[in-house]
């Protein structure tokens, strides 16, 4: 039995579908991402287990009771908004202790809770402040704190880091993450920073359209994404067109404009298959000594890595290359091609 | 041409309309308010406290003064009691019946006040609509006196006034962030608790700003308390009328103005203070 579980929810505005037919059982503990473009459902599905918004078909329940068409009030959610959602005339602590006081928690242990939770978040010198007079990230632990003070049973995340800049937002996920593991709630967040949601989460469900692309731990759908639309979302692929020339066990040679490359999988003689390989699987070596040759037409230094695109007869190709601490072959350079067998793969559709 | 002197020049024009209609005829009606008036020989230039000392110590002033700020007092809250509520409604209404009801609440000010007050007067004379209709149903066997009532002219200014409320909060709601709703409800509040914890406070500045106006424009209303109101309700702004054009005593007309310009600045100022005092660490 899982925590939460939503059966065949679908929700659909006027002509439109902006759920359909999803499916997701939740384990206590567990944090999960909701990752997709905008417009793929994963906010509208927030909103359906929050309680504001109501699914057109489907089930939704939360530790074995049917929630589907309860009040937001009666739900134990602690919700983190995108725009954090503080009330402006109330303090930090007030805004903190707001969901004890409509829980009628006696003032004495209010303060104590407020002020626990706000040492959590370490925001202890802040208490007394007005929201307004917060920079963004403060604003997002209040946020946070408002939110788990009330020690709901399920946490939601929606784009909680999204307003937040570059550095702020990487420490505010490892942050996030240390919070969520020390009170142990349950916890689903919304994001379109693929980065983010393989950063933070157990498990990964991809959204698209209004469907579940993919479900799965991070690595797990990084490394075999099933899908186009997953491997592109997740990180950049290399993709290929081409056609199967040979089977051979679980192996096939396909043939992608006139170079002829061995892939793993299954897949019929003759058909037309799509292949990828993640830039950071592909190797740079000798002219003559790769699959292929190719020419390097820029190669551009993010100081971790190097990042190259390269002409061959596949296409362009996008490559990146750890920053070993030595120079590497620059533009204008014929340079081999290659990568391991297994790290090229199948996408079904051609 | 000088570097100072464009933002003169440009300005000029402005200032000079603003001198001419505005602060000339102030300062004179000021001096206006210290000469003296007898039926016999008119207005004489002896300068004196007179006009202000009778104004003060009269208790038939004290009426009129203690009516009129009754009467602001009780447009203004149930402006706010009405066009706040209504702003709220309206803000979450779809786009269409939006502007068919913004059409609706802004329609009264595209009409004169005088035709709109008529219209009133129309409405609840003593062979008004109204009576007509209740003495034709039965309801009643006489004519409700209606007509020359504080509650008439406190009716008629609400419907006048009542816009600038409803704009007023409007503006304040659009500030406010959609989910702070969905986030107290959350948090375990019920939608009343939601409204009067959550909502109301953030839309108080605007609401406040509201009854500033609607205050300021009902303690200075004319052309309502004079129609509706006749020579047996008189308002500040009716009693100079009536002191400039009916007794031709024009210094006590011009004190009476003069300590009613006064009062208002006085209420909007410490109003205003204490409003800015009140919000300022919580709103930009």
């Amino acid at each position: 039995m899982s925590f939460l579980s939503l059966k065949n929810v679908s929700k659909q505005y006027g002509d439109s579908l902006a759920v359909q037919d999803f499916n997701l059982n939740v384990e206590k503990g567990e944090f999960i991402s909701l990752l997709g473009p905008s417009g793929c459902g994963k906010t509208t599905t927030l909103n359906m287990i929050a309680g504001f918004e109501e699914p057109t078909t489907g089930t939704i329940e939360i530790s074995g009771k049917d929630m589907t068409y309860a009040a937001p009030n009666t739900r134990d959610i602690g919700i983190v908004f995108q725009s954090y959602a503080l009330f402006p005339h109330m303090t930090v602590a007030e805004n903190v202790g707001f969901g004890l006081e409509m829980r009628r928690v006696g003032k004495e242990e209010r303060r104590q809770r407020v002020l626990e939770t706000l040492e959590l978040v370490r925001l202890t010198q802040f208490a007394d402040r007005f929201p307004k007079a917060l920079s963004g990230g403060q604003r997002q632990r209040v946020a946070l704190a408002r939110a788990i003070v009330i020690k709901p049973q399920l946490l939601l995340l929606d784009e909680p880091l999204s307003a937040l800049d570059a550095k702020i937002r990487e420490r505010m996920q490892i942050e996030l993450r240390n919070i969520q593991h020390e009170v142990g709630v349950t916890t689903i967040l919304v994001t379109h920073d693929q980065a983010e949601a393989m950063a933070m989460s157990d498990r990964i469900a991809v959204m698209n359209f209004g469907r579940m692309a993919r479900l799965g731990a991070p690595f797990e759908i990084y490394e075999q994404p099933g899908d186009l639309f997953t491997s592109n979302f997740l990180g950049s692929t290399n993709m290929f067109d081409g056609e199967v020339s040979e089977q051979a066990g679980d192996v096939v040679m396909v043939n992608c404009s006139g170079v002829e490359l061995s892939v793993q999988g299954n897949a019929a003689k003759g058909s037309k298959i799509t292949v990828g390989v993640r830039p950071e699987k592909i190797a740079l070596v000798e002219a003559g000594l790769g699959l292929i040759d190719a020419k390097i037409k820029t190669r551009i230094f993010m100081g971790t890595r190097w990042a190259y695109q390269l002409e061959s007869s596949l296409g362009t190709l996008d490559v990146t290359l750890q920053n070993a601490g030595h120079e590497v072959a620059g533009e204008g350079v014929i340079v081999g091609v290659t990568w391991p067998r297994d790290a090229i793969r199948i996408f079904a559709e051609g | 041409m000088k570097r100072y002197l464009p933002p003169y020049l440009l300005s000029g024009p402005a200032v000079i309309i603003f001198v001419i209609m505005l602060a000339v005829p102030m300062i004179m009606t000021f001096m206006l308010s210290f000469k003296s008036f007898s039926f016999y020989t008119g207005i004489t230039p002896d300068y004196g406290w007179h006009n202000y000392l009778e104004v003060v110590t009269d208790s038939y002033f004290h009426e009129i003064f203690f009516r009129t700020y009754a009467i602001s007092i009780g447009v203004t809250l149930l402006c706010a009691l009405i066009g706040a509520p209504e702003a709220y409604i309206l803000n979450r209404m779809t786009k269409a019946w939006r502007s068919m009801c913004l059409l609706a609440i802004l329609g009264p000010l595209l009409i004169s006040v005088i035709v709109r007050t008529l219209g009133w007067a129309l409405l609840i004379g003593n062979n008004g609509v109204i009576n007509d209709a209740l003495l034709l149903l039965g309801v009643i066997d006489e004519p409700l006196r209606m007509m020359y009532t504080t509650q008439a002219i406190v009716v008629a200014l609400v419907h006048v006034l009542v816009p600038f409320m409803v704009l007023s909060v409007w503006t304040t709601l659009q500030k406010l962030d959609p989910q702070v709703e969905n986030a107290s409800m959350s948090l375990g509040a019920s939608h009343f608790t939601t409204m009067y914890r959550v909502v109301l406070p953030q839309i108080m500045p605007g609401i406040l700003a509201g009854s500033l106006i609607v205050f300021a424009l009902t303690a200075s209303a004319f052309a309502t308390p004079s129609i509706l109101g006749g020579r047996a309700l008189k308002v500040v702004a009716t009693t100079a009328y009536d002191e400039y054009l009916n007794t031709l005593n024009w210094p006590l007309g011009a004190a009476i103005a003069t300590i009613l310009l006064i009062a208002n600045i006085v209420v909007v100022m410490s109003y205003n203070k204490y409003v800015e005092h009140k919000y300022a660490a919580v709103f930009d």
